[in-house]
């Protein structure tokens, strides 16, 4: 019936651009508090350097990326992470970063520029 | 009361392991002969179509907007009229089966931008029961006799809308001193969601996972979970396997994926124990 083939094409446009709304501009409620963004760091940062001498310094790139991909998953500490490297880099703070630039631009900075402390060693619980 | 058992993975965190416990769980619940449905709601990710290698194809049909409707539509306020003008073909398009038994809902992208909408429904119940409502008046008459989600690791109105909907929270975590208190504020944030909304959520299972079991430390912290959470502990932990990545990297799970390591058979049989376990306390 064509009015239901209509009705159902405006349904599909509706939710189609719907699907391509890709930021979330209101707050949700959580029933969880956020944590300080250095501890969130540290938490990430146990996680990627398990299994490693807490005293080495060479963390390999894939880990890198496996912090900051877990880092970049929470909204708080993604605007967090992009501040500090437009502030590094001396870049246009108006003009916002894909995750991917951020991956990259923290490649070039290094981790000790975002994570304060990050060359401290970790308490070896061994 | 859903005839299918239900479990979603989630802690508030993401690469804890989450989408290879719900494959792996599928998978070995497909190999005792059950009728398995995973729903990756995970987002732009999509980690659980990539460890099943349905990623490329179905990164395709988006391309080509072939992708309606799809998990982000299922949840949205015109579902219902959709489904009614689609009938059975509405679910049917979302539903892939996988090489290794399990059928599979893949993530979309779409499901940003379900995160925005969501944000406007003011009447919590409404906004975190969407997908339950999915799974009970259109997914359990397809008779799966299980529904697994993988959730994204954050907590947020699609997180929030899997966790409604399973009811049961399976939760991989680290032994790590940081990670018990991740476990720990998974049961507060547990324990809030069930007073404060009146639902009925439990953590079904925490597993240990990316053990290392060359040295004592794994043991020690086998016996400090234990005391600490009792049966709610996987009585296997996973131990650290590289092959769990080079399996998920070549789209298959470690059931499938060429190994005979000592670590990825020690994986596997640690894999279908959790998995009878988890049974046993659902079934």
């Amino acid at each position: 019936m064509p009015d239901e083939k209509e009705e159902l094409e405006e349904l599909r446009k509706e939710t189609r651009g719907a699907d391509r709304i890709k930021e979330s501009t209101g707050h949700h409620e959580s029933t969880t508090p956020p944590d300080s963004f250095n501890e969130k760091y540290l938490d990430t940062l146990n996680e990627v350097t398990t299994g490693i001498h807490p005293k080495s310094l060479s963390i390999r790139e894939e880990q890198i990326t496996a912090l900051m991909r877990t880092l970049m998953n929470d909204e708080e500490s993604r605007k967090h992470i992009e501040q500090r490297i437009k502030s590094s880099l001396g870049e246009d703070k108006s003009q916002e970063l894909s995750k991917q630039e951020i991956l990259d631009k923290t490649m070039e900075i290094g981790l000790n520029e975002l994570i304060p402390g990050y060359l401290e060693p970790i308490k070896d619980t061994r | 009361m859903p005839d299918s058992i239900r479990a979603a993975a989630f802690l508030d965190k993401g690469g804890t392991g989450k989408t290879t416990t719900i494959a792996h769980i599928g998978v070995a619940l497909a190999n005792q002969g059950k009728k398995v449905l995973l729903i990756d709601l995970a987002g732009k990710q999509s980690d659980l179509s990539k460890n099943f290698g349905l990623w490329s194809t179905y990164r395709e049909k988006i391309d080509n907007e072939d992708d309606w409707p799809n998990i982000s539509t299922a949840m949205r306020e015109q579902w219902s009229r959709i489904s009614d003008r689609l009938g059975d073909e509405a679910v049917a398009e979302m539903i892939h089966e996988t090489p290794e038994g399990p059928d599979l809902i893949p993530a979309h992208p779409g499901l940003d931008g379900l995160e925005t909408e969501l944000n406007e429904v003011e009447n919590s119940e409404k906004r975190y029961s969407r997908l339950r409502d999915f799974l009970d008046n259109y997914v359990e008459p397809l008779g799966y006799n299980a529904i697994l989600l993988d959730l994204p690791g954050s907590t947020n109105n699609i997180s929030y809308n899997g966790v409604w909907a399973a009811g049961n929270v399976i939760a991989p975590v680290e032994a790590g001193p940081f990670e018990s208190r991740q476990a720990d504020r998974l049961i507060e944030d547990i324990n809030r969601i069930t007073q404060r909304f009146n639902v009925d959520v439990n953590l079904e299972m925490l597993v240990l996972n990316k053990v290392d079991n060359r040295t004592r430390l794994s043991d020690e912290f086998m016996d400090k979970y234990r005391e600490k959470y009792g049966d709610v502990l996987a009585s296997m932990p996973i131990p650290r396997c590289q092959d769990i990545r080079n399996a998920a990297t070549n789209g298959e799970t470690l059931f499938r994926f060429n190994s005979s390591s000592q670590t990825a058979k020690d994986a596997r049989i640690a894999f279908k124990k959790n998995t009878e376990e988890l049974v046993e306390k659902l079934g």
